[in-house]
Parts: C-alpha cells; structure tokens; sequence
C-alpha cells in the first residue's frame, strides 16, 4: 500500500501539559475516510495542528508520501498535497466568496508570484472557481461577501478553499461546527459524495454522523489512541464506550 | 473588494483633474509649483507606504530610513561631484535602497505585528544616529548637505526651471503609480491583502507569506528611495531630518488622511498635509497641533479618509441619482 499519512511517536507538551502522548499510527493513501473521535481535550485538534504544521511537535516525527516533513513549514506540505480547514471558519471576510476561491487556487498556480499581469488574465483559474461553485450550488452567491452567506454556507467554503489545491489528504476539523441537524446531514452528503478520490481526515463530534461517514476510526483519549478499527468495533469496544459513549462503571 | 460599475462621469472628471495637473502648471506662481511639486513627490513616498501598510497590513516605522538615505546618496554624490550622470546617481541610489531593504527587511519580518513596527523604528533610528555621528564627515551632521544641483536628464526636457522639474517629477509619478496599480490588480497583489486580512490561513493555502511580505517590504522601499532622490533633487538640501522615524510617522499620517488601502488615498494624503501645513503655518506656529486634531479628527470620524468619504458620497450620489 502506498504511504499517506504516518505519524511516529509524535508528541506535544504546553508546558508540563501533555497535549499529544507519544501517538503512532499510519494511514495508507488507499484509505478514504477516517474519522478522529474523542472527548473535549482529547488533543484532536492539536494532533492536526502538529500534522499541518502550525505547531512544531516536542518530539516524534510526521510523515507525509514517504517524506519526513516534521521540520517543514506549514505552506510547503500544502504543496505536497496535504491541506486543511478550520474548526472556526477562517475565511478572507473582505473578500468576496469568487476571490477567497480565487486566492486558494491561485496558490497552486505558477502565476502566483506574478506582479504585473492583472489576475483577471488567468483565465483558467476563474473557469476552475465556476466548477466548484456550480458543482457546490454557490454559483449565484460569487459576488457575496463571506459576511452576507449563511453559517452554513461559510462552512462550505471553508471545504471549497480545502479542496480548491486538488489535496490528497484532506483535514477536515469539524467540519460540521454550528449547524443545525438538518444542515449537518446536508453537508455530511456534500463530504460523501464529492470527495472520492480523497483521503479525509476528519474530526467529528457528532457520533451518528462520525458512524455514517467512518472507514476508520481512531478514538483518542487525553492525547493517547485508545482503539483504531472499523466502525463497527469501535461501537462494540468495552473501553470506547466508557470513556467516550458515556457508559458508567458497574 | 467588490467591484462596482463606474458611473460615466467619473473617467471624465479624472481626465479632466489630470489635464489640469499637466496644463495648469505653467500659469500658476512659482510658490504654487513648488507646492504641487512637493505634494507628488510626497504622493509616491506615501504610496509605497500604502503598499505596506494598506495593502499587506505591516506597520512601519522606518521607511524614513530608506527615502533619506536614498536622498543622501544623490546629496553626497551630486554636491561634491563625484558622480554627475543623473543615471548612474540613481541607479546607486535605488541599489542603496535595495541592499538596506534587503537586509532591514530579514531582520524586521522575523516578528509580527506591533513588534515589526517596533523593530522597524529601531533600525530607522541606528540609520538615522549613523548619519549624524560615526558619518558625520560625510553626512556633514545637523548642517545637512547643500548645493545639490538639478540633474541632466540628457532629454529635451530643462529640470532647471521648477516648472521642468515639475513635469520630470509627474512622469516618474505616473510611472510609479501605474507600476503600483498593475501590482494591486496581480494575483501578488491578490495575495498581500490575503496576508493582510489573514495570514494564517493563507499559510494553510500554501503561500510562503514571509516570501510575499518580504518583496512588499522591498517594493515599498525602493519606492519611498525614489521619492526620496526627487526630493534631493528639487529640495537641492537634504538634512538629517528625512532620515528620522518622524518622517516615517508623517507618511502614515498622510495614509491615514488620504485613505488606507486606497489607490488615489497616499495623494488625497498628500494634498491634504501639505496644503493645510502650508495654509495653516501662514496663521500660526502651533500648526503641529492643529495638524494632531485634525488627525485625530479623521481617525474617530472619517476611518476611510478622504478617499472614503468621496467613495461614500459618490455612492450616494449615484444611489439618488438611480432612484431619481
């Protein structure tokens, strides 16, 4: 199988706080959809932080296609095929939807560095951004400011500006944050049906639409894998259910 | 960012605004020449500023540094005759400009925010205490450099006249601020105000923000250097003064008045502090408190400066004329 994501003995400490405990695993670019579960604190988001490289690890390494990329800056595993969205939309609020599309295509493109030539003249990218548009349904809001879409919406986006770079690995970190029930469906089916190709990473809160979306799951606990498997032994594993389902001890 | 649709009127005043700059000129007095001759070179200066400070969102307060020593190279090479050609002078000039930013530009971008500006000041200041001590035989100190000739541009056009030079002075500004709208509408410029408005994300996109931020650093530096040496040229003097953090401040003070992150805001700016510097120190000599208030004044009520307020009375404009 060929080598996606691999993670070895990664750790992260805030101080005398342990974030992330000495985590290992690996996730072969055949696999398409894990989900990371794991309790409030459980260090999900610092373990994406520590694979996107926002923050460096206090030891252990990330590798991404064979690559050691622990010491690499954040933009340069964008550029390998690694890309992520936020917890808290992040998006460009001055910008209209059609130019935060255009500033995440254009990052993959050799014009981005061109001073003179207006960006209107690269065509091919506005073609690019009315794919993904129509394809998302957002075609007629291009000219909206990120203020005036939906919470929904804007949730969207932070998606489309992940997936604009043609990623490979995708981190998808609650990717459903502040919506209604009915809009989580919404997207959980926008996630399942447009991204084939693409190996999701994704942090998931709610448990139905975790189950529904999960290859895999690991489930993490106070910065340590407590079980990875299928979904359905994740439901059926004793020490998952206690820390994470709420079971009480007898 | 959103476009808007011109209204049919607006080409036609700015046409008729820049043949009043061009053909206005000649039949003017000598001192009004002389102002407008010092409100653009000031225009470009502030615009290299707005380049960094509007549109990439860094704060800084050293471009003193790069407008002054740009200025001292031509006092220096011109007054004592060392070097005479108008574009070798230049040329060495923009290359001094080019080597400090290249330098201070590593050094200042290492840190963020309030600190980038603090480290900015600091470096603008060791510039500026160079000049007036360990340079002191060169720079000649407080006394500054005197006698600095107008240059030959081996063209038909006289600089000699303050009319010539006013004309030598509003080409390279055209230059300049044609080269900055083509960079404004560049997917590099596309780029900045994303850094600006959020640099984390943007370094999540794949952009090498420091990279962006870096060539910002420099562009804005060259261009504060030219406006610098125009300045020389048509001051004919040059002290410490335009190496000194105070300068620096005058520049986001004209951004601010003109409009930050507007186009057309470092010449509103411009205007604006030269005119009223020179309207109000002809009543007063406490024209530099006057001059705060009024700062003051368009910081609390006119955020967008003047540019601002003409965009939202053109809106209004427009917006009753629609209905009507």
């Amino acid at each position: 199988m060929a080598e996606g994501l691999k993670v070895e003995n990664l750790s992260k400490n805030f101080g005398a706080l342990e974030v992330v405990k000495n985590l290992s695993f690996s996730i072969p670019s055949e696999e398409r959809r894990v989900v990371i579960i794991g309790p409030n604190g459980a260090g999900k988001t610092t373990l994406f932080n520590l694979i996107s490289g926002e923050l460096p690890p206090s030891s252990g390494s990330v590798l991404l296609f064979g690559y050691d990329v622990t010491k690499m800056p954040c933009y340069r595993r964008t550029h390998l095929g690694l890309a992520r969205t936020f917890q808290i939309t992040d998006l460009f609020p001055y910008f209209t939807l059609m130019e935060n599309l255009l500033l995440a295509l254009q990052a993959h493109d050799p014009c981005k560095y061109q001073v003179l030539h207006p960006l209107t003249r690269y065509g091919h990218l506005y073609e690019k951004a009315e794919g993904l548009l129509r394809e998302m349904k957002l075609w007629e809001k291009k000219d909206f400011l990120i203020g005036e879409l939906s919470h929904g919406e804007t949730r969207l986006v932070e998606i489309l500006l992940g997936i604009a770079g043609s990623p490979k690995i995708l981190l998808l970190d609650e990717p459903m944050a502040g919506l209604t029930c009915s809009e989580s469906i919404w997207l959980g089916g926008i996630i399942q049906n447009l991204l084939k190709d693409v190996t999701l990473i994704i942090i998931e809160h709610d448990m139905s639409i975790a189950f529904d979306l999960a290859e895999r799951m690991i489930v993490l606990h106070q910065g340590e894998i407590v079980a990875d498997g299928k979904p359905e032994d994740i439901r059926s594993n004793q020490r998952c259910r206690e820390i994470y389902l709420g079971t009480c001890y007898e | 960012m959103k476009e808007e649709t011109t209204p049919r009127w607006k080409p036609i005043v700015a046409a008729t605004v820049g043949a009043a700059f061009v053909l206005l000129v000649p039949v003017l007095p000598n001192y009004a020449v002389t102002l407008a001759t010092s409100i653009i070179i000031y225009s470009i200066y502030v615009s290299g500023v707005n380049l960094l400070t509007g549109y990439t969102g860094l704060v800084s307060l050293g471009q003193a540094m790069f407008w002054g020593s740009a200025a001292y190279c031509v006092a220096i090479l011109t007054s004592r005759g060392i070097v005479t050609n108008f574009y070798l002078v230049a040329i060495i000039g923009l290359f001094t400009v080019l080597a400090l930013s290249a330098f201070f530009g590593v050094l200042a971008l290492r840190v963020k925010r309030l600190y980038f500006m603090i480290v900015t000041f600091a470096l603008g200041h060791v510039v500026w205490c160079i000049a007036m001590y360990p340079m002191q035989r060169i720079t000649l100190g407080y006394d500054g450099i005197k006698d600095i000739a107008r240059p030959h541009l081996g063209l038909s056009l006289s600089t000699t006249s303050n009319v010539g030079f006013y004309y030598f002075v509003l080409v390279v500004a055209a230059l300049c601020f044609t080269f900055l709208y083509l960079v404004f509408k560049s997917p590099f410029g596309h780029a900045i105000v994303g850094i600006r408005d959020n640099e984390h994300r943007m370094t999540a996109l794949g952009y090498n923000t420091f990279l962006y931020k870096y060539i910002s650093y420099l562009l804005s530096a060259v261009i504060a250097g030219i406006s610098g040496m125009l300045f020389a040229y048509f001051n004919g003097y040059v002290n410490p003064s335009e190496l000194h953090w105070l300068w620096s401040g005058d520049a986001l003070m004209m951004m601010f008045i003109g409009g930050i992150g507007s186009f057309w805001g470092p010449l509103w700016g411009a205007l604006a502090y030269t005119g009223l510097r020179y309207w109000i120190s002809s009543y007063t000599m406490y024209w530099f408190g006057i001059e705060g208030i009024i700062f003051i004044l368009v910081v609390l009520f006119f955020r967008g400066g003047i540019a601002g307020f003409v965009m939202n009375l053109e809106r209004r404009l427009s917006g009753r004329r629609a209905k009507g």
